[in-house]
């Protein structure tokens, strides 16, 4: 599953960038139609990544500057679903009162990056920055979330694994993160061994009131991987034992072995399992 | 209605209180605006890539690493770096809580610290302490082991709520 990246540092400074120009559109419709017509565009929010992309590669034809657009900041609840806009700050999703539909998700949220980089890295930015350490990602699939696009063909709902394979649809512009608030959902995210790895853990009961879980480990360098749980009838190392049984034998990367990470990854898991229990009461 | 800017365009903005006017281009990072100016040098640069928060400043009270933050988006805004901190020639709290403690070695980071800080205390005038290590370790200092700074920090927010009663 590691992939040996293909390109590195390209330009030694962001001084190397050549002036471009720049559309801030006042709404999700004029951002689409310059997603549309602008030459290659490139959408921009948080500012905490780009500079390093383009040093990497990335180039900047039109800058879609989204800061105007207030319709796409917030954590939201309606219809049984979460929603959190994709230019939702970390620190504004994690001190939003929505969040609190699912247990564990603001502290997660709390967890991304540092705090300057909470202020204004984006839950958006996370996501499509597709760098494997990072954690929208994660949570997203862990949750069973999807991601919204808007282009001014149509729109689409992604999974996570969709963004790794580059599916959005062409010119097309993330609005949205929506989670189903499946029964009791919830959710537990370990960093402790960051950067190797990190793992989320997402519980909730299906229809039938069957506890279902998913728990999702990911590395500095691999993507995401969700491994489904058994929760009924055994303790949490046994749960965790068995899941990790599923985990590819390919799944390692230079930093950390095969191996390790089901030893790790288990034992954290069986320690998620038995928080999320006892936070269940 | 979308607004667009042209490569170069003219910049308006408020740098520590002072109005400021110029004509640069879309790809200017605010860290090498404010380098350009004589009096803007307390802004450091370091990793260039937002990591380090060596450039940290101030754009509308939100810590940013300027390096990372293209002139542009300050249009309107106001910014305040270290060279704002001092009022009348007097080192703000921090400042001299910051010099007090030793919380410096070679001083590369210490402009992003100490605005760092201005910010955490802006917000919350009582951190705890794990609030403070939470914020401090937002940006990188090499040589200190931070013990200083978190030192400096807890003593800053002593002294400027005392200043404040």
């Amino acid at each position: 599953m590691y992939e040996v990246a293909q390109a590195g540092l390209i330009a030694a400074s962001y001084r190397d960038i050549p002036p471009f120009p720049v559309i801030a559109p006042a709404s999700v419709e004029e951002a689409v139609a310059a997603m549309a017509d602008a030459e290659a565009p490139v959408p921009y929010a948080g500012g905490t990544d780009l500079c390093g992309a383009v040093r990497e590669g990335k180039k900047i034809g039109t800058l879609i500057w989204l800061k105007r657009l207030d319709e796409l900041r917030g954590v939201r609840v309606a219809d049984g679903t979460l929603s959190i806009g994709a230019l939702t700050t970390h620190a504004g999703g994690a001190g939003a009162d929505a969040a609190g539909a699912i247990p564990g998700l603001a502290e997660a949220l709390s967890k991304l990056g540092k705090m300057r980089i909470r202020l204004s890295g984006t839950a958006g930015g996370n996501l499509m920055a597709r760098h494997t350490r990072y954690e929208m990602s994660i949570l997203l699939t862990a949750l069973g979330g999807t991601a919204h696009f808007a282009s001014a063909e149509g729109e689409a709902d992604l999974t996570a694994a969709d963004i790794w394979e580059r599916a959005e649809p062409p010119r097309s512009l993330l609005t949205r993160l929506s989670i189903p608030l499946a029964g009791d959902l919830r959710l537990d995210y370990d960093r402790s061994l960051r950067p190797l790895m990190t793992q989320a853990l997402a519980r909730w009961t299906d229809i039938s009131g069957r506890p279902q879980g998913r728990a999702v480990i990911a590395t500095e360098y691999l993507r995401p991987f969700a491994l489904d749980l058994e929760l009924a009838g055994t303790d949490a190392k046994g749960i965790a034992a068995a899941a990790y049984e599923a985990l590819p034998a390919d799944f390692a990367d230079p930093a950390s072995g095969n191996d390790w990470l089901r030893r790790a990854g288990a034992a954290i898991l069986a320690r998620q399992l038995a928080r999320l229990e006892a936070a269940r009461g | 209605m979308a607004e667009r800017l042209g490569p170069r365009f003219d910049l308006s903005f408020t740098l520590n209180g002072a109005s400021v006017s110029v004509s640069t281009t879309t790809a200017t990072a605010l860290a090498d605006l404010l380098r350009e100016r004589r009096d803007g040098r307390g802004t450091r640069l370091a990793c260039e890539r937002a990591v380090c928060g060596a450039c940290t400043v101030l754009v509308d009270d939100v810590p940013r690493a300027s390096c990372a933050v293209f002139a542009f988006e300050v249009e309107g805004s106001t910014v305040r770096t270290v060279e704002g901190m001092a009022e009348d020639g007097e080192l703000s709290p921090v400042q001299a809580a910051f010099a007090d403690n030793a919380a410096f070695q070679c001083g590369f980071c210490t402009a992003g610290m100490i605005v760092l800080t201005e910010a955490l205390l802006a917000r919350d005038p009582d951190p705890e302490e794990a609030a403070i290590r939470d914020w401090i370790s937002s940006n990188i200092c090499r040589c200190t082991g931070y013990s200083l700074i978190l030192e400096a920090v807890r003593d800053a927010a002593r002294r400027k709520r005392e200043t404040a009663e």
